[in-house]
């Protein structure tokens, strides 16, 4: 009952929500439909379906001798551009349905036809079909162009690699082997991505092994494949009527009715009868406006209309006097006639501004049919190629429910996956099950489901527990208006449930709970000068078993059911503007948000809690890139106690610049300061703190005629990590000079620690490496190095790398670096003396 | 794990107070006393031979707020010997929290915040015939200070670095705990992967434990990180085998502007051929091919802005015509005479005596 009462406050939170800002998302699409909607449907335009059932019929016409002509094949109702088909053709539009949409649809059509009568849906059906069936190309069953490579498979990635190496506190062996994999099942891609990592350490002795897998729908190698097909099977530019010589065909449409207005003049005489012949063509009809072809009629001599006879007092007492007077009355003969001719103008004018609307509106409808990509992109904004093709996939393939609904899909992954949403709900979190996302009119909706642990991967095999429960299983859903990735509003929920799980050696044992979040998410678009961010998240998190104060009853709730509870301590809100102005070459972050103490989203392993957290990021370019600068800051204040106002603060500072003097000197210089303190009760105190100073040269040029490149630099570090002071200097040189098609590299690394408080001791790395090709086929590199950490070790070894394209598409790597102690002390935590990888990779693309 | 014996052995030593019967807990509250999840990590010494049957509860008060949460377990079977709580037992355990803030703030985050606690054990047995008999009580104090996030400093978030061997800085965990030490993961970003993908299906670069220092320079048996490719790196805090904080999870790229990569060869067209069609795009340097069937000479040239006619060109430089057919460069990019849009009028005197003018618009290259 619980759930359900959850379910239920949920849906509302969320319809609420998303009705509120469908409305104000959606505005400019239903601006189109109203749009379309006065417009009326665009093939139900007469002057269109006579075009197309006149290019129709042609076709047909030249191929009369088809064999499935004979077939026996139901008749095309009479209505929409169906009255216009001649029978062969009808019966090749059937056979074109039947073969497209599946027998099934021609059946329902049938039944429409005889049982349900329903003549609107029908017109606009067979409107639709016609389309498809005027820009056929290629007549082959659209079955069997979907059939053919439906099911397929092809490896696009293989690679393996190994390694061994002895270095205290690393692995001592791995090897990792990737697969990556296209499947295509029924015309939809699947991409599988396979990763197994093995290996043996120091602190795990026994051999261990992680295989992760991981299924992906390609939606952009599914919407190229149907698109092929579509453009197999279909010229997609007579499909959008692109192809129609509109004023030729406007023209005969035209004269065609006209003619037809005529003959509907019986009454008249000859003199009259040719003068109505002659009052009006085409081009008057398409040119002038109603007032105009009104004043073509009154200036009519031979018909000798006046603008009384068209008045509707005068019509109606014409009419009533040649009611009266039905035969020829010699007397009245010369004023009966003038009547008739009069009574005949109006019928005709009234047929020719008919006329005129339906030519009117056959112009429009072409233009909507023609120009909805250009029209739906004006009006969107931001409706992209791929929304036209898959309109078109829609509208042109027999597809079956799960098909179409992946059109509408923008990712579906299963297996061991990263699932991402808005911030304040999903936020990088890796689990192992299954997240999908889908756009459809510029709604969209994410949901996943799967299990969180955080601990017992390979890397991870030298812990059996953690301090965050981070394990979990969870429900998550993300719906609102517009894409995720573009200006949207979007609501969220997510329901968590801790689990006490184990794998390999990691346990969680947790006490058992119940985590609820809502959010929302608002991201706004501010033009040229970028998009602003707002998140807005709410926590709850019951105990199972549980019970507050003096409560006698031990309960185990839902925590939808109390999200409001203990509000300010378990929000989380935030802003973040992100933007530039192209004028100064300049790109903006600001960025501010807080998060209550208790608030707690298993679904965010990185979300803060009892934070407000502000920062700025600038970065601007002069002179085309030539100068570069950018600042930095970041200011967290972390509480730390619910009763006091003891806080970790920390305050981060950071500005770098590039100057690239020409193209073969460019300097970097880096500065960044970054300090915790502790306050409260008791006085402020820091309690690390570090400024790192940091220049760099990139240089290139010749000496002796032997073209180099060097990159030199020197770092100052002050680390303060109480109770130790201490001051760092660093140089690191990169010289590599060529020489023929060698290569010698020198790469030299000093750091001291010049108080020598041991936060790092002096360390001397010396590289040196020769590039070399043996047999013209694999390219090697040989160096010696020499390292020295003051007192703790000292080596001196040898680094040998070999790769080779043993075929085109198959590269194999060897590297090996191999080291004597001279000085070896049990102080040495971090220099190993040998290390070994070999990588074989076939990359397919 | 030899050290987390000692300091078990240590803490059973010196850290119990109150005990009574055969019953003493393990407990180490600076690391199992900052969540309500570490208390029942709690281990439960037996020192007596046989099995009962017992129940346990849990109470943490703290000085300014008095009590926090008690927590009772479901009766079940002590062995003789160290024991674990069993994980089924915990998922039964009955929680009853204060209606304070702090018990509030507990009750939705699951962590204990700065404060003085008392942390007290109590064995009760739990057969029928010794029901609610105490077995062993035991309590623990220690003022716990919560710790601040682990954040990372060097290489920044997204940056691009053009060391390829580049150091790594982070900020220490806070309050310093003895034994925390740091271990940091580097792994390649795949094309199309998202960073917390990366981290699990690659195999890292670096998975450097033991760590004491908040910094890392690169390895040294390592190899050197590529040009063009993403990196993430997350470093995390332990304490023997318990995880306590992971950092973010940070990407940077390793970029080196390098001229050889940039060259695209273009073509030379024979100056008669150009000036004959009157318009060439000189973008960033103006190129074509001249036979000079003479001796080597310096080329004769000069240049005008048509646009802008009082324009001076200074630093034109010079170039050198060998005999026969010569692909000649003038490059015009560091020369601010050349405004990107401006037409010129490159007039040539070859070493033959035929002059030849061409008008071109320049282009500035895209950096």
């Amino acid at each position: 009952m619980a759930k359900v009462i959850a379910a239920w406050y949920t849906c509302v939170l969320l319809s609420v929500t998303v009705h509120a800002q469908t409305v104000k998302v959606n505005a400019p699409v239903k601006q189109l439909e109203e749009y379309a909607k006065k417009a009326g449907l665009p093939m139900g335009n007469p002057m269109l379906q006579m075009i197309l059932a006149d290019s129709l019929n042609k076709r047909s016409a030249m191929a009369q001798a088809k064999a499935y002509l004979r077939q026996n094949l139901p008749a095309v109702p009479d209505v929409g551009a169906g009255k216009y088909l001649q029978e062969s053709a009808r019966q090749e539009f059937f056979q074109f349905i039947g073969n497209s949409a599946g027998k099934q649809q021609l059946t329902q059509l049938q039944q429409g036809m005889s049982t349900i009568k329903d003549t609107a849906r029908i017109r606009q059906y067979i409107a639709d079909k016609l389309r498809g069936f005027y820009a056929l190309r290629d007549e082959t069953g659209v079955n069997k162009l979907l059939n053919a490579g439906a099911y397929s498979n092809s490896l696009k990635e293989a690679s393996a690699g190994a390694f061994a190496e002895n270095t205290p506190g690393m692995p001592m062996l791995g090897a990792s082997v990737t697969i990556g994999d296209q499947l295509m099942i029924k015309n939809i891609p699947v991409n599988v991505r396979y990763s197994n990592i093995s290996g043996q350490s120091t602190w795990n002795n026994p051999f261990a092994d992680q295989s992760l897998v991981k299924f992906s729908f390609d939606k952009d190698a599914y919407v190229k494949r149907l698109n092929s097909i579509v453009e197999k099977k279909y010229d997609l530019k007579k499909y959008f009527l692109k192809d129609i010589d509109i004023k030729s065909a406007v023209k005969s449409f035209t004269n065609s009715r006209l003619e037809a207005l005529q003959q509907k003049l019986t009454e008249l005489g000859e003199k009259q009868s040719a003068a109505f012949g002659q009052l009006l063509n085409s081009d008057h009809i398409i040119q002038l406006d109603s007032l105009q072809l009104r004043n073509e009629l009154l200036n009519n001599r031979a018909l000798g209309i006046t603008a009384e006879d068209l008045e509707p007092v005068v019509a109606a007492l014409q009419d009533s006097i040649l009611l009266a007077h039905p035969v020829a009355d010699s007397s009245l003969n010369g004023l009966l006639e003038h009547f008739r001719t009069a009574s005949a103008a109006r019928k005709y004018m009234a047929g020719v501004f008919a006329l005129k609307k339906e030519v009117g509106e056959g112009l429009q409808a072409k233009s909507i049919i023609s120009d909805e990509r250009v029209a739906g992109g004006k009006i969107n904004g931001q409706l992209e190629e791929e929304s036209n093709k898959i309109r078109n996939i829609k509208e042109l393939l027999p597809l079956s429910g799960l098909q179409r609904l992946l059109l509408s899909a923008k990712q579906l992954d299963i297996g061991n996956i990263a699932a991402s949403g808005s911030k304040g709900g999903v936020q990088d979190l890796f689990m192992s099950g299954i997240q999908t996302s889908f756009l459809n009119n510029n709604k969209f909706l994410m949901l996943g489901a799967g299990k969180r642990i955080d601990g017992g991967t390979i890397k991870d095999l030298a812990f059996n527990s953690s301090l965050d429960p981070g394990a979990y299983s969870m429900q998550f859903l993300q719906m609102g208006a517009g894409d995720i990735t573009q200006p949207h509003s979007h609501a969220g929920v997510v329901n968590a449930n801790t689990k006490s799980d184990s794998r390999r050696q990691y346990t969680t044992l947790n006490l058992p709970r119940n985590t609820f979040v809502g959010a929302f998410s608002e991201d706004i678009s501010l033009g040229s000068y970028g998009r602003i961010a707002a998140q807005l998240s709410k926590s709850n998190n019951q105990f199972k078993n549980s019970a507050v104060g003096n409560d006698p009853m031990l309960a185990s709730k839902a925590a939808a059911l109390s999200l409001f509870n203990d509000f300010w301590e378990t929000l989380s809100v935030g802003l973040d503007y992100n933007g530039q102005v192209s004028e100064w070459n300049m790109n903006q972050r600001a960025y501010v948000s807080y998060s209550g103490l208790g608030y707690n989203n298993p679904a965010s392993p990185g979300a803060g809690r009892g934070t407000i957290r502000y920062g700025l990021k600038l970065k601007r370019n002069w002179y085309k890139n030539k100068l570069v600068l950018g600042v930095r800051s970041d200011f967290q204040d972390i509480s730390s106690s619910a009763l006091t106002s003891s806080k970790w603060k920390n305050r981060q500072f950071a500005i770098d610049g590039r100057w690239k003097l020409n193209k073969k000197i460019a300097f970097d210089a880096r500065f960044n300061q970054s300090a915790m303190k502790s306050t409260g009760e008791k006085a402020a105190s820091f309690q690390y703190m570090t400024r790192q100073l940091s220049l760099a040269s990139q240089v290139q040029g010749k000496m002796a005629a032997l073209p180099y490149n060097s990159n030199i630099m020197l770092g100052y570090q002050q680390i303060d990590i109480l109770p130790q002071h201490s001051t760092l200097l660093n140089i690191n040189i990169n010289h590599n000079l060529v020489i023929s098609s060698h290569v010698l590299s020198l790469n030299l690394f000093y750091n001291k620690d010049i108080k020598g408080e041991a936060v790092y001791a002096n360390l001397l790395t010396v590289e040196t490496g020769w590039t070399y090709q043996v047999w013209k086929k694999i390219s090697c590199s040989s160096g010696m190095t020499y390292l020295d950490n003051k007192a703790v070790v000292q080596q001196l070894g040898f680094r040998q790398t070999a790769g080779t394209s043993v075929l085109p598409r198959l590269n194999v790597n060897m590297y090996v670096d191999c080291r004597k102690n001279l000085l070896n002390t049990p102080q040495n935590y971090l220099f190993g003396n040998f290390r070994s990888e070999l990588a074989i990779s076939y990359q397919l693309n | 794990m030899l050290k987390f014996y000692q300091g078990v052995i240590f803490l059973m030593l010196f850290c119990t107070v109150q005990v009574r019967a055969q019953v003493s807990f393990v407990f180490i509250p600076e690391l199992h006393g900052r969540t309500l999840d570490g208390l029942l990590q709690v281990k439960l010494a037996n020192t007596g031979s046989q099995s009962q049957l017992v129940s346990l509860t849990v109470k943490v008060s703290a000085a300014d707020a008095g009590n926090i949460v008690s927590i009772k377990t479901p009766a079940f079977q002590l062995m003789p010997g160290t024991n674990s709580l069993p994980g089924g037992l915990i998922a039964r355990s009955a929680i009853r929290f204060a209606e304070n803030k702090v018990a509030t703030i507990c009750r939705q985050s699951g962590y204990f915040m700065e404060g003085d606690y008392e942390y007290c054990f109590e064995l009760n047995a739990g057969d029928q015939s010794h029901q609610g008999e105490t077995l062993g009580d035991q309590c623990f104090d220690y003022y716990l200070q919560p710790f601040s996030p682990l954040l990372l400093l060097n290489p920044a978030e997204e940056d691009k670095i053009c060391n390829k061997r580049p150091p790594f800085f982070w900020q220490p965990l806070l309050p310093a705990v003895p034994g925390v030490q740091y271990r940091l993961v580097l792994t390649e970003v795949k094309p199309g992967q998202a960073k917390v993908e990366a981290l699990n299906y690659n195999m890292p670069l670096i998975n450097q434990l033991g760590i004491n220092s908040p910094m890392l320079f690169y390895p040294s048996l390592a190899k050197d990180l590529m040009q063009g490719k993403t990196y993430v790196w997350q470093v995390s805090a332990y304490k023997n085998d318990m995880l306590l904080v992971n950092s973010e999870i940070w990407e940077f790229t390793v970029f080196c502007e390098e001229e050889t990569a940039a060259v695209v060869p273009e073509s030379f067209r024979d100056i008669t051929d150009l000036t004959k069609g009157n318009f060439y795009v000189a973008r960033g340097k103006v190129l074509f091919a001249v036979e000079n069937v003479y001796d080597k000479a310096p080329l004769n040239y000069k240049i005008r802005c048509i646009t802008r006619p009082e324009l001076e060109m200074r630093k034109l430089p010079a170039i050198k015509l060998n005999r026969g057919n010569n692909h000649v460069v003038i490059p015009l990019a560091e020369n601010r005479s050349f405004v990107d849009g401006y037409y010129y009028l490159l007039e040539l005197k070859l070493p033959d005596g035929e002059e030849k003018q061409l008008r071109f618009l320049y282009k500035s290259e895209t950096e």
